[in-house]
């Protein structure tokens, strides 16, 4: 059976997998049946952080379904995979989103990642290095209050983004899905 | 002995004998009786309608929101049976819009445009014609009407059975398609009124396949994701759909033998019967309900689900460094049947409580019992 997953339209992470036993399954034709009106993932608690998960909605109209080949790691990490688009389509082959692992595989988060870092008037997303071309950036804040997912790009040569928002003292969770790097869920507080 | 009214005398043959002198009407008659033969089989064995081509397209002036709107080649069957053939792209005339709609346009509405055939004399070609045609132009005539107009397509009346072609002079509309006026321009293509563009069709009661398997599908090529139902002997009735490579993913089968396969949601789920999906899922995600298992009756409690997750333990601990010890916080479905799977990770290398929650995925079984009837809620 090939896993049907669910990715960022914008920046095509792998956001969810459903491997069906039986016959081969199509995709449909949005991601509503596999996810409602949005795909809800969380900002889990932490000695650092403790308290409920933050949620962080991604609503279901940046979201797309597609049938993909199986790929070891990908129910246990699927925000390290991404789904590779060519011509509007989704093809059946996912790659493994950088940085790569080459002794660990896909399953234990490496260093040199996407960092997000939270202060009072803005979020930032910062790459390892300056980007070669602009790559495509989606990003969900929740916390004291959810706010919708925002999209916008890293523009060539930069390796940093900052989105402008006031942000309470709080406990918050941020999903940042930077193109062809792997999808990072960051949680931090605010004082 | 009777006089048959017109369009109603028996077809009539041409023969010739040796050394006969033949008139023009004789060699008019052998070349009538095919064309009256073809016309009679395309108006009794088919549906008239545009047969290929014959879209409509635009293309903006830059003028405006004005478009010229072009015709493309196509043939078509009139309602007589007349083939009508438009060899290449024409550009739609505004001043013949103008001149038969006009004022009687009305700003955004659809404008129906047809299509009919029309015999015509050829141009002269030379000071040598004498004007005696000897050839017959096998034309078309493009008109416009009104909105509201549509209708009189379906107001047209078949000719006799035994009739030819038509030859314009009363003629058969067939409808192309639609367009959009203002200020003296076309704006658009319109939308369809209560008539649709029509398409050719086929009359028949028995349709039969050479190669052992026969096809029916919603579009003229195989195009991936179109619908399909074939009927063979080896694999029986299939409904699928096409794959990129052209077979076909089947969704409904019947073998020759009667068994019966199913796939999604639609087909209907027996009273009394249980059926089961299962599989694994990511956190966040809404379990299937099994084949068949409709979800109104589930809403409705007619129908009973039964859903079993175990979350898996091969998780990923959050960092490379240390030892850690995996433990469940959460893993089961909400009233959607969305899945919610916590694993809190311990680290027990050292003195520090560190710990840490993350998503996981579970293994799910969806059971779903369909109440007997009678005894539903």
């Amino acid at each position: 059976m090939r896993p049907l997953v669910v990715y960022a339209g914008h920046t095509a992470h792998v956001l969810a997998v459903l491997a069906r036993t039986g016959p081969e399954q199509l995709a449909p034709d949005s991601a509503e049946p596999l996810v409602g009106d949005a795909l809800t993932l969380w900002a889990g608690g932490s000695d650092e952080a403790p308290g409920d998960p933050v949620p962080l909605p991604v609503p279901a109209g940046d979201l797309v379904p597609a049938v993909v080949e199986e790929q070891p790691g990908l129910l246990t990490v699927p925000l390290a995979f991404g789904v590779q688009v060519i011509g509007g389509e989704a093809g059946p082959d996912l790659r493994l989103l950088q940085p790569g692992d080459p002794d660990g595989g896909p399953l234990i988060p490496p260093a040199g990642n996407v960092t997000v870092t939270l202060a009072a008037d803005r979020v930032v997303v910062t790459l390892p290095a300056p980007t070669t071309v602009a790559l495509p950036v989606l990003l969900v804040v929740g916390g004291e209050r959810t706010r919708p997912a925002v999209r916008d790009q890293i523009d060539q040569g930069a390796s940093v983004k900052e989105f402008r928002m006031n942000l309470e003292p709080g406990t918050y969770g941020v999903l940042a899905l930077v193109a062809s790097w792997r999808g990072v869920i960051h949680r931090g507080v605010l004082s | 002995m009777t006089t048959p009214s017109p369009g109603t005398a028996e077809p009539q043959r041409p023969v010739y004998y040796e050394a006969q002198i033949l008139a023009a009407a004789d060699l008019t008659a052998a070349v009538e009786h095919a064309r009256d033969h073809a016309a009679r089989h395309d108006r009794h064995l088919h549906d008239w309608g545009i047969a290929a081509g014959l879209g409509l397209s635009v293309q903006p002036t830059g003028e405006d929101d004005a478009v010229t709107v072009t015709l493309q080649p196509g043939v078509a069957i009139d309602g007589t049976g007349r083939e009508v053939v438009v060899p290449g792209a024409v550009t739609l005339s505004e001043a013949q819009f103008a001149e038969s709609v006009g004022s009687g346009s009305a700003d955004g509405a659809s404008h129906p445009v047809f299509l009919s055939g029309l015999d015509r004399a050829p141009v002269a070609g030379s000071f040598l014609d004498d004007g005696q045609a000897d050839r017959v132009d096998e034309s078309y005539q493009l008109r416009f009407r009104r909105a509201g107009d549509e209708r009189l397509v379906t107001e047209q009346q078949a000719p006799e059975s035994a009739a030819g072609p038509g030859d314009g002079t009363d003629p058969w509309l067939i409808l192309i398609g639609y367009v959009t006026w203002r200020a003296g321009h076309f704006t658009g293509l319109g939308t369809a009124g209560s008539v649709p563009v029509r398409f050719a069709g086929v009359r028949a009661d028995t349709v039969a396949a050479r190669s052992g398997t026969l096809a029916l599908r919603a579009r003229p090529e195989p195009a991936q994701g179109g619908a399909v139902l074939t009927v063979a002997d080896t694999s029986g009735l299939v409904f699928g759909r096409y794959l990129a490579d052209g077979s076909v993913d089947p969704l409904l089968t019947v073998t020759p033998d009667g068994d019966l396969t199913v796939r999604g949601t639609g087909a209907a789920q027996r009273p009394g019967a249980t059926a089961v999906v299962s599989g694994v899922a990511t956190d966040g995600t809404i379990l299937p309900l099994p084949a068949g298992v409709d979800p109104a009756k589930v809403t409705s409690g007619t129908t009973v689900l039964h859903v079993t997750v175990t979350p898996h333990t091969d998780g990923t601990p959050p960092s490379a460094d240390g030892v850690w010890l995996p433990g469940q916080v959460e893993c089961g479905v909400d009233d959607a049947r969305r899945v919610r799977c916590r694993t809190r990770w311990l680290r027990i290398d050292t003195d520090a409580r560190t710990w840490r929650d993350l998503p996981g995925a579970a293994s799910f079984t969806v059971i779903a019992t369909a109440a007997e009837q009678g005894s539903g809620a």
